[in-house]
């Protein structure tokens, strides 16, 4: 059965969906549906629901419920997740699986409270201190948004990671249809490590200070290797129209919805637009985009920031082909005129690219 | 230090305007009015230091209501931009780059989100520092900038965002308002008061004897909040005055930690007439009316002032 729903509550509904029971929240423009859709359902399914203080207290205690072997989650925007940036490099450093939504809004500093894509490189880079990632899922519908939820919870568990949703206001405040599908998985390895009483069992430790010299080299040359095994076999993308395509558009979230017009488009005049949304941001979905940079013209990455995205596909180009930009801010949301604009910018003599603008225009 | 001459009426309030109309606060904000007060005690010297809050929306340049200057720093912090402020000024006094007569009053203005919790340690390590800065704390008793959210100064049984009434849960908000006054007070500051925009007198006097101190000085007001509690916009002001009469806002000072008393109902009203006319106390009252909240409301009001009576000895 469809429901109708913003990009908040069904990030919400799909997490108590997925067995969350832990949820610590504070409020910000604009993941607000969020915690307030929590704050109904979690009792109703016995859960704890609790509005913590600050956005530290937050992510604190879900460093404890995930230490004792919960799922659990929290959810801010841009200048909340900064916030919460200690805490989540201490969650990473303690291997411990939590779901962490962030509903981007414009930066830097108190910016505004619409759509922006400009906490990438706080999202992929690792964002606090130290050398680690955490898994991040970038959704471009109110329908992915459930789906990938799902999947952070069980990938939290799989690796005892830190997962987060990177979103945008546009994804969290639209409403879509929807369908919870939530898949059975299996095979997650039982929370053995959880601290649950050591009644009968040896102690569980579960920390992040390695003050033994040697002691945290050794840690984080294992954090690593459990990095690449994600990098290995955790990336996804979607690929439109990318074989025979002269140029590829590189876009996620509500960029890459636009994008997609754009491609729609240029199917009709014959012009040979392709598009690769990727959907884990980390680990970023380099391989395609190397082997297609072999082959095609140019690429162009469409970002609502100042170009952050457009870095890692230039390390997965190595200079194999031009690789454009075409970026807003501050609540500027791409147009496809804008893009197909920019396109022709790019190739100037192409006919079927001067036709598909001039239509464009005249629209 | 000289005799005070208190005002006597509303009439002898300043006529002076250092806020101008045509804000984006909503319609019957209680907290804009009591701003609107404060500014006229305070004057055109004086810097705002703000914090995320419904007045957050006052500093859209170059549509701001302000005479005086802004700054805005993260949201768990504003009593620490304050003390950056204060020293720049300080130095500048020193340096003899700004006269002594041209110095600024630093007023911190936060709502009760950021005061009660995220920015509560960054109070602390103000008030531990003998800060000389004003803090007004616009108390609408939820966070109100977001869709109005539980906050730590949520009454009990307060309907909010996050604290639905519902079939769980019939109560809404279960935990009582923080104490802030006495956070505060245990710092020993040289000035704490409670204010409210239905008592302007009270409010013009404690900031005129407020200034007589160097140090921190602090200023809770109940601002009636038309959205988030659900009331009509033009009775904000009535409101403000019915939490007065029924005891339920106590209008109060500390000096160096001494409490006293400015307002006393000659007869306090139930706490019902308060409760009655709110949307975000409806739940109390339909579908059936939960007589052991009101009970324990009316209970904790009466201990209030039971305590206070034989504390300071006034007649009730």
């Amino acid at each position: 059965m469809k429901q109708l729903l913003t990009g908040n509550e069904a990030a919400a509904e799909a997490a108590i969906q997925a067995g969350c029971r832990y949820y610590y929240g504070y409020p910000i423009t604009p993941q607000n549906e969020l915690i307030n859709y929590m704050s109904v359902r979690m009792p109703e399914v016995g859960g704890a629901f609790i509005q913590a203080e600050s956005e530290i207290a937050a992510i604190s205690m879900v460093h404890g419920s995930a230490a004792a072997g919960g799922r659990t989650m929290t959810s801010s925007s841009s200048p909340g997740i900064s916030l919460k940036q200690e805490g989540i490099s201490y969650l990473a450093g303690s291997e411990l699986p939590c779901v962490i939504v962030n509903i981007q809004r414009g930066g830097p500093g108190l910016g505004d409270i619409s759509a922006s894509q400009a906490d990438y490189f706080q999202a992929v880079k690792g964002g606090g201190h130290g050398d680690y990632h955490t898994i991040v899922l970038a959704p471009c519908s109110v329908q992915e948004m459930a789906d990938l939820v799902y999947d952070a919870f069980d990938l939290a568990d799989k690796y005892r990671i830190p997962v987060m949703i990177l979103g945008d206001a546009q994804i969290g405040q639209l409403m879509e249809p929807l369908e919870f599908n939530k898949k059975q998985i299996n095979n997650l390895p039982s929370k053995s490590w959880s601290l649950t009483g050591a009644e009968g069992r040896k102690r569980n430790i579960i920390k992040s200070f390695y003050p033994v010299k040697g002691e945290l080299e050794v840690f984080n040359a294992h954090l690593q290797r459990k990095y690449k095994i994600i990098e290995e076999h955790e990336v996804r993308y979607e690929a439109i129209n990318i074989h025979e395509a002269d140029i590829i558009l590189v876009a996620y979230g509500t960029s890459a919805r636009i994008c997609k017009e754009v491609v729609k488009k240029s199917q009709r005049f014959k012009f040979r637009v392709g598009m690769v949304r990727p959907i884990t941001l980390w680990p970023f979905p380099k391989e395609i985009i190397r082997k297609i940079s072999e082959r095609v013209q140019c690429i162009l990455t469409v970002e609502m920031s100042t170009g952050q995205m457009v870095e890692d596909v230039k390390l997965a180009v190595e200079g194999r082909c031009p690789v454009h930009f075409y970026g807003r801010t501050g609540g500027g949301v791409p147009t496809s005129l804008e893009i197909i604009r920019k396109i022709v910018e790019i190739v100037p003599d192409n006919r079927a690219a001067n036709t598909l603008l001039q239509l464009a225009e005249v629209k | 230090m000289p005799e005070l001459l208190p005002i006597k009426s509303i009439k002898d309030i300043s006529t002076d305007e250092n806020l101008f109309p045509g804000t984006p606060a909503c319609a019957g904000c209680g907290g804009l009015l009591t701003l609107r007060h404060c500014l006229k005690v305070l004057g055109e010297k004086t810097i705002i230091v703000n914090a995320a809050g419904c007045f957050t929306l006052l500093s859209i340049y170059p549509f701001t209501p302000f005479k005086n200057s802004w700054l805005y720093t993260a949201m768990a912090c504003a009593p620490a931009g304050a003390q950056g402020v204060r020293d720049a000024l300080d130095i500048l006094i020193r340096k003899g780059r700004l006269s002594p007569e041209e110095d600024l009053k630093v007023v911190v203005l936060t709502g009760d989100g950021a005061a009660y919790d995220i920015g509560l340690s960054s109070t602390s390590g103000a008030l531990h520092r003998n800060l000389d800065f004003y803090y007004i704390c616009s108390d609408n008793e939820a966070y109100g900038n977001t869709g109005f959210q539980w906050s730590g100064a949520t009454p009990f049984a307060s309907k909010t965002g996050t604290t639905p009434a519902g079939r769980i849960n019939q109560t809404g908000a279960e935990l009582s308002k923080k104490n802030l006054f006495e956070i505060w007070r245990s710092h020993n500051p040289p000035y704490i008061a409670t204010t409210s925009p239905a008592h302007p007198v009270d409010l013009v006097n404690k900031f005129k004897k407020a200034e007589q101190y160097k140090g921190p000085k602090l200023f809770i007001n109940l601002s009636p909040c038309p959205p988030g509690w659900s009331t009509d916009p033009s009775h904000s002001v009535r409101f403000a005055k019915l939490a007065v009469d029924t005891g339920i806002w106590a209008l109060k000072e500390a000096i160096y930690g001494d409490v006293k008393h400015t307002v006393v109902p000659g007869k306090f009203k139930p706490v019902e007439e308060y409760l009655k006319e709110q949307g975000r106390f409806a739940h109390l009252f339909k579908p059936v009316r939960q007589e052991e909240i009101f009970k324990k409301i009316q209970e904790m009001v009466d201990q209030y002032w039971n305590e206070v009576q034989s504390r300071e000895s006034i007649k009730k």
